[in-house]
């Protein structure tokens, strides 16, 4: 039979995450495999729209790079890796307050922090699942193409269909190597994860689902909108991250390293105000 | 001396300007099974989810098995198995994946084989083997009830908290209900809260009556329905007015409830102590043109108790 002091010696072994084990199971179960699958075959049609005319393209005399097909599907992959964390967050605390399942938790011997903490670590983990494995089947294809001597881009087409000045910036980047390729997809991850401890943060505060959804919104349209248009301004932010992806892929030399453990601190402490919110939170 | 399996003090509770709770008092022994009565709004609910951690008090003192809630909230929750008044669980878990989970939840839990053993043994005992492997999603308010009784029981708790466990259910799943928490009593003690009186006063050894966010009394079930010696029934046939005109002005009659069915008049008459007897019964017999069919001690049932205690109008 369990004793008090089994009990009391379980918890202080445990600390402050007591129940972590078993809610990771839980929201482990939430999100392997399913959602996984489909944001990585999700990412990979992405690649493959884009990738397909880019390659079905005649030769050409003009140097074709792979930085505006690169820096096209990231820009794409990762606002819909934003939007989808948002989505997929929105209800992760609010839904679960809402539909009565937070109380039943809460009504367990766990603490509350366990509740948050195995959210975010499972949607971190899952996202990290995704990002890593669709950005390396990504990549030998690119590699594969620049071995193959280029695709035939020609830049006045994209002028042509664009209608913008791209072909005048004269200068496509070059596949970077796989490391730096690595670091990129993992700034991608740090503002993710950044999202995601937001959304937990506005579903212990707010109310409302839609709320919480829409200033999710907004706030992936603050983060990509300073990314494009902010430059060097936005700094060791997650939109610094974003920005620093752009102009990795546009073959420019900048810090990535900085923005994305600036990005990750700030998701920690925005994760510990979610923490203590919820812990304050009445579950009625 | 044996540790209260709940003790509350001076328990309050306000949201913004409704004080549900004003200051409860409680007590409920180990090993008793405890029904808690009270109109909609009297602070149940309150009393319970505070008892969880799920809501916090404004002040007061909680303890569960001795221990305070509010200071080892963890520690408390792992003597207490509880069923809320709507149970809701993940709707893409099914039956069996609950109690796993709520069984994975504890400090030092079961693993493996000991643990599916657990839970299957469980999910038998609520009758759900032949749904053990259906979503939560397609369960009925009954199932869900059983399926809540179940992984409330997984902790091996001490104490089992049931909000309104048999609210919604159909006459067979009440009684199994009812024999399920009866079932509990040689293992832990049980707390719940309930509007059928009738339950109450078939399994529960001692009622909390609670209005208004205080207790108006607690104790044993037979104390409570304990009938004190001055109550009479008295059931008469015929034209009663004058009789009655006339015992209402009689200083040893402290009232007189009257009930009429066509020609017949049941009454209660309460009197001021017990010898009045000696008058009411000559009063009674010389009443002109009455036929008194039956004149007894009254009997008093819970609901008669539970009206007189809360009264009929104390909903929110």
């Amino acid at each position: 039979m369990t004793t008090d002091a089994d009990i009391a010696t379980s918890i202080d072994r445990v600390g402050p995450l007591q129940g972590l084990g078993g809610m990771l199971g839980v929201e482990f179960r939430v999100w392997f495999p399913l959602r996984s699958v489909l944001l990585i075959v999700v990412g990979l049609i992405i690649f493959g729209i884009m990738y397909a005319p880019w390659s079905a393209a005649p030769n050409s005399s003009v140097d074709p790079g792979f930085g505006f097909l690169l820096l096209g599907f990231l820009a794409v992959w990762s606002t819909i890796l934003l939007i989808s964390a948002v989505s997929l967050s929105e209800g992760a605390v609010l839904g679960e307050i809402t539909r009565g399942t937070a109380g039943w938790l809460a009504a367990m011997p766990i603490r509350r922090a366990s509740v948050i903490v195995a959210k975010f670590t499972a949607a971190a983990i899952g996202y990290a699942v995704i990002i890593f494995v669709t950005g390396s089947l990504v990549y030998p294809i690119l590699a594969h193409a620049v071995d193959m001597g280029g695709t035939g881009f020609r830049a006045w087409e994209v002028v042509q269909v664009t209608q913008s000045p791209i072909g005048m910036w004269g200068r496509f980047a070059d596949l970077p190597d796989f490391g730096r390729y690595l670091a990129m997809l993992l700034a991608i991850w740090a503002t993710v994860v950044f999202i995601i401890a937001v959304m937990m943060l506005l579903g212990t505060l707010l109310r409302s689902r839609t709320a919480v959804f829409g200033l999710g919104v907004v706030l992936v349209g603050v983060i990509v909108g300073s990314a494009l248009i902010g430059g060097q301004s936005v700094g060791s932010t997650p939109a610094g991250a974003v920005w620093a992806v752009l102009q990795t892929a546009w073959g420019n030399d900048v810090a990535l390293l900085t923005p994305i453990m600036s990005t990750l601190f700030l998701s920690i402490l925005v994760l510990g105000a979610a923490v203590w919110s919820f812990d304050r939170r009445e579950l009625a | 001396m044996t540790v209260p399996a709940i003790e509350i003090r001076q328990l309050k509770k306000r949201y913004r300007k409704v004080e549900a709770l004003r200051g409860l008092d409680l007590t409920v022994e180990a090993g008793s099974v405890c029904g808690f009565l009270g109109p909609n709004g009297a602070g149940k609910t309150t009393t319970m989810k505070i008892l969880m951690g799920l809501i916090r008090p404004t002040s007061g003192w909680v303890a569960v098995d001795g221990i305070d809630v509010r200071e080892s909230g963890l520690l408390a929750r792992s003597h207490i198995g509880y069923l809320p008044q709507d149970p809701v669980f993940p709707s893409y878990q099914t039956v069996r994946g609950v109690v796993a989970t709520a069984a994975r939840l504890y400090p030092g839990h079961l693993r493996g084989s000991a643990l599916r053993r657990r839970v299957d043994d469980l999910i038998d005992r609520v009758g759900m083997t032949d749904k053990a492997k259906r979503r939560t999603a397609g369960l009925s308010g009954g199932e869900r009830q059983r399926l809540g009784i179940a992984q409330a029981l997984i902790g091996e708790p001490d104490l089992v908290i049931l909000d309104e466990p048999s609210a919604g259910l159909d006459p067979t799943g009440r009684r199994d209900m009812l024999n399920l928490i009866d079932g509990l009593r040689s293992t832990a003690t049980v707390f719940y809260s309930t509007h059928i009186l009738d339950d109450v006063e078939r399994i529960s050894d001692t009622v909390i009556m609670i209005s208004r966010g205080v207790v108006v009394a607690q104790g044993d079930i037979d104390e409570i329905l304990t009938v004190p010696d001055t109550d009479y029934a008295v059931r008469l046939r015929g034209d009663a007015e004058a009789l009655h005109s006339r015992l209402e002005y009689e200083p040893w009659v402290k009232s007189i409830d009257v009930r009429r069915h066509g020609d017949i008049e049941d009454w209660i008459v309460r009197l001021s102590d017990g010898s009045a007897v000696e008058r009411l019964a000559p009063a009674l017999v010389d009443g002109e043109g009455l036929d008194i069919i039956e004149f007894h001690l009254s009997d008093r049932r819970l609901e008669d108790a539970y009206l007189s205690l809360v009264g009929v109008d104390n909903g929110d």
